[in-house]
């Protein structure tokens, strides 16, 4: 009985479904006229978005956002291994040469210098007592032969030995102590680190 | 151009737009692209000396000053606390000689700073509950940054013209807790809101290992 009913009941529905959907000739007996003259004139008034206000809109978004990729010398990506402390500093950053390290990984200017396991860096890659990195102390020197061949033509440029450490909050101070070794074997000597403004 | 004869007699000048569909579809991906490449967080720097460990660039240019009998005023960050010391007399703790001059200190931390994980030292503070939501607080093992900060402004105090302070630390310490360090000795902040500069020159000495 039941299922009789079951399969009853779908046929029914469609009944419904067949009678609640429009019946074309019931709209065309009905004033055709004036409904497909009105449709007509909507469309050969082309109906286009203005969108004359939005490109505004967009285009101070775009210039704004340039403008602020542009001037930060200091660029970094926030990634889940990449998170900068907070601090109360307040000096602003410079041009400078920049390492970046993070539990897996030390990148100079961007380009990435090796990857590393759990902030620790193979004894194989160190050497002078385990405190010299040596594939970061290899792209350091390549950074410095670069700036010293631009300050020789560029006397406003003149190589300072400042570089800033861009390095995650939770990076061992291990890990850093060798990269600053290195760093002030490359003769980087300043150190600045990189730190989220505070308030 | 050529025109039917119909459309000579007929033609109305139309409105001519500009076309900027590509223009739009250009900013609609540039805007995008940007938006999500440039980071809203102001950057600010600390500036460090290099650790006294034989560097190259030492070598190079002769020393800034001749030194004068130091003050050498050392705070050490340890797991246990802070640990401030000067010429080889170490400013003993609560705990006495051996103890670190300001042991942790349990209190409550506002998240904000830390969603996801905990406040430094993270190895003591691994077995409480992880911060979760920014607005949370919760109770933490901190260093006593109050306290450095007091101590040191009592000894800039004494010694007005001594700008240098030296930063050690373990190995196993975590960079936060070495800027927080930074921070609680570069500035102290009077009851009034003012703010007195302490030991500016930060010289950041290798492990302790």
């Amino acid at each position: 009985m039941a299922k009789q009913e079951e399969q009853q009941t779908p046929p029914s529905g469609d009944e419904l479904v067949g009678n609640a959907s429009p019946d074309p000739s019931l709209f065309v007996s009905d004033g055709t006229r004036p409904k497909a003259k009105r449709k007509r004139r909507a469309t050969d008034e082309g109906g286009g978005l203005n969108m004359n206000s939005l490109m505004d809109i967009m285009t101070i978004l775009l210039v704004f956002l340039l403008k602020s990729y542009s001037t930060n010398p200091v660029q970094f990506k926030s990634s889940e291994d990449l998170k900068l402390p907070t601090s109360t500093a307040q000096m602003m950053p410079t041009e400078t040469t920049a390492v970046t390290v993070t539990a897996n990984g030390i990148m100079v200017d961007d380009e990435p210098v090796m990857t590393i396991q759990n902030a620790v860096v193979p004894e194989s890659q160190r050497s002078s007592g385990g405190y010299l990195i040596d594939p970061l102390y290899q792209a350091l020197q390549l950074a410095v032969e670069h700036q010293k061949k631009i300050s020789k033509f560029n006397k406003k440029l003149e190589f300072q030995g400042l570089i800033t450490i861009i390095s995650d909050r939770e990076v061992p101070f291990s890990l850093l102590s060798q990269v600053m070794y290195t760093a002030g074997q490359a003769q980087f000597s300043k150190f600045k680190f990189a730190v989220i403004k505070a308030g | 151009m050529a025109r039917r004869p119909s459309e000579r007699r007929n033609f109305k000048e139309e409105d001519m737009e500009l076309n900027l569909t590509p223009m739009m579809n250009l900013i609609s991906i540039l805007i995008p692209v940007l938006l999500l490449s440039s980071v809203f967080v102001e950057i600010a720097v600390l500036n460090v000396t290099a650790p006294a460990i034989g560097s190259a660039a030492a070598a190079d240019k002769p020393p800034e000053k001749p030194d004068r009998p130091p003050l050498n005023l050392t705070v050490t960050i340890t797991d246990q606390g802070y640990t401030v010391a000067a010429s080889g007399a170490v400013l003993p703790g609560p705990g006495g000689e051996k103890g670190p001059t300001f042991p942790l200190k349990q209190s409550t931390v506002a998240c904000q700073r830390y969603v996801g994980t905990w406040p430094p030292p993270r190895a003591r503070n691994r077995e409480l509950p992880k911060c979760e939501r920014s607005e949370q607080s919760l109770q933490f093992w901190i260093y006593d940054n109050e306290a450095l900060t007091k101590k040191l402004a009592e000894i800039k105090e004494a010694f007005p013209d001594e700008n240098r302070i030296i930063l050690a630390a373990e190995p196993a310490i975590q960079y936060e807790a070495i800027t927080d360090a930074m921070d609680a000795s570069r500035e102290a902040k009077d009851p009034g809101g003012d703010k007195r500069a302490l030991f500016e020159e930060v010289v950041l000495s290798p492990g302790l290992s």
